[in-house]
């Protein structure tokens, strides 16, 4: 019996029309351009990790984007129901950080595959577009699986298009994707950490957060660019 | 208790997801439902056949094992129809490379952003498959799980 409620309820959550407030859809492959920002009811933060620490938490709660492990007997079905978000952290000329709205893909049921498709640049009507610091891209893995290496080649290619670093007073911030995980399951989906790739020094760095000791760094593998094309990792 | 479950999947399938029921009911119970595309009788007599003999360089010689393993992947992680399906989730839309090892051989399917006109892929685009020669799909490991 709980278990058929537990399917209605990812059945009902899965096959909603309207995205949650603050999401976008976009069709795969089609995104444009552009993504509006900033998110509602979000920032602005002082710092991008304030801005990163706050995005966590609100992505993961979004329908869809945890699962439990795969070793639950309902995996499959949690899979079929699962969702990517995907959303920009960026700086603006105030040296404030946002977030843009969060992009997901319109049918994340229809293939196996759980994708995001970000636009490359965001417009923030208060600020002229070459005024804003790409700083993270951010999206969650439903399982908490490690940055994968299409995500290694976006940040790589959006690092060429924006710039791999930009400059704010003194600071020079360079720009990251990032891959939250949860290991609370899609009934408590906790921010438990995430995964980051900076592009800048080659560092695949694992977060955890600890309620007591705050963020742990850990490194666990280094990535080295051969060409404009290929690269290779060497895990730790 | 199964069979209640499957009705009830079924049934919730069909009130909240009606655009898609036919996929939906299909995976279901294992079958496929994509129509294939009709093809048209006639020949087309101005298209040129090229003669494939030892002076024609094929841009892609493809053994039958690996062709039948890139199909199963590719139908597996794709539908292979409708046509109004969003670029990105189009079977065209991706590259497909393959290695044969033994009895088993690896697929990896990415998305090539060219085939939808723009130069930069998704996250997580990807997936890798290894087949079995005789069409079972021994391992599966979707980008971004």
């Amino acid at each position: 019996m709980r278990l058929c409620l537990t399917v209605l309820m990812l059945l009902a959550l899965g096959c909603s029309s309207s995205p949650p407030k603050g999401v976008v859809r976009f069709r795969a492959g089609e995104a444009p351009t552009h993504i509006d920002g900033p998110m509602p009811d979000f920032g602005p933060f002082p710092t991008y990790s304030d801005a990163l620490l706050a995005a966590c938490p609100l992505i993961l709660s979004l329908p869809g984007a945890v699962t439990p492990p795969p070793s639950n007997p309902n995996f499959s079905l949690y899979w079929e129901l699962s969702t990517e978000y995907c959303a920009w952290i960026y700086s603006t000329p105030d040296s404030q950080y946002e977030m843009s709205m969060v992009a997901t893909n319109m049918t994340q049921g229809d293939s196996k595959m759980r994708t995001c498709d970000l636009p490359p640049y965001v417009r923030d009507f208060r600020y002229s577009e070459d005024s804003l610091g790409y700083v993270f891209v951010v999206h969650n893995h439903p399982v908490g699986d490690v940055l994968s290496r299409r995500d290694i080649r976006y940040i790589f290619n959006q690092g060429v298009m924006h710039g791999f670093s930009f400059k704010t007073g003194e600071r020079e911030i360079p720009i990251g994707i990032i891959a939250f995980f949860s290991k609370g399951g899609p009934g408590s989906p906790s921010c438990d950490g995430f995964f980051q790739y900076t592009p800048l020094t080659g560092d695949l760095l694992r977060w955890t957060v600890d309620a007591r000791s705050g963020l742990k760094r850990e490194q666990y593998g280094v990535v080295r660019w051969l060409d404009s094309e290929n690269f290779e990792i060497e895990y730790r | 208790m199964n069979s209640r479950l499957l009705l009830l999947l079924c049934s919730v399938a069909f009130v909240g997801c009606a655009h898609r029921p036919c996929q939906v009911l299909g995976d279901l119970f294992g079958c496929g439902c994509v129509p294939k595309r009709p093809q048209p009788e006639f020949q087309d007599m101005s298209v040129q056949l090229p003669v494939f003999d030892h002076t024609l360089k094929p841009e892609v010689d493809v053994d039958g094992y690996t062709l039948q393993a890139i199909r199963i992947a590719a139908d597996d992680l794709l539908k292979s129809g409708p046509a109004d399906l969003p670029c990105g989730e189009k079977q065209v839309s991706y590259r497909y490379r393959a290695l044969r090892r033994g009895d088993i051989i690896f697929v990896r399917i990415e998305f090539k952003p060219e085939n939808c006109g723009r130069t930069v892929g998704m996250l997580d685009d990807g997936a890798t498959y290894a087949i079995g020669v005789d069409g079972r799909i021994l391992r599966r490991d979707l980008d971004g799980g």
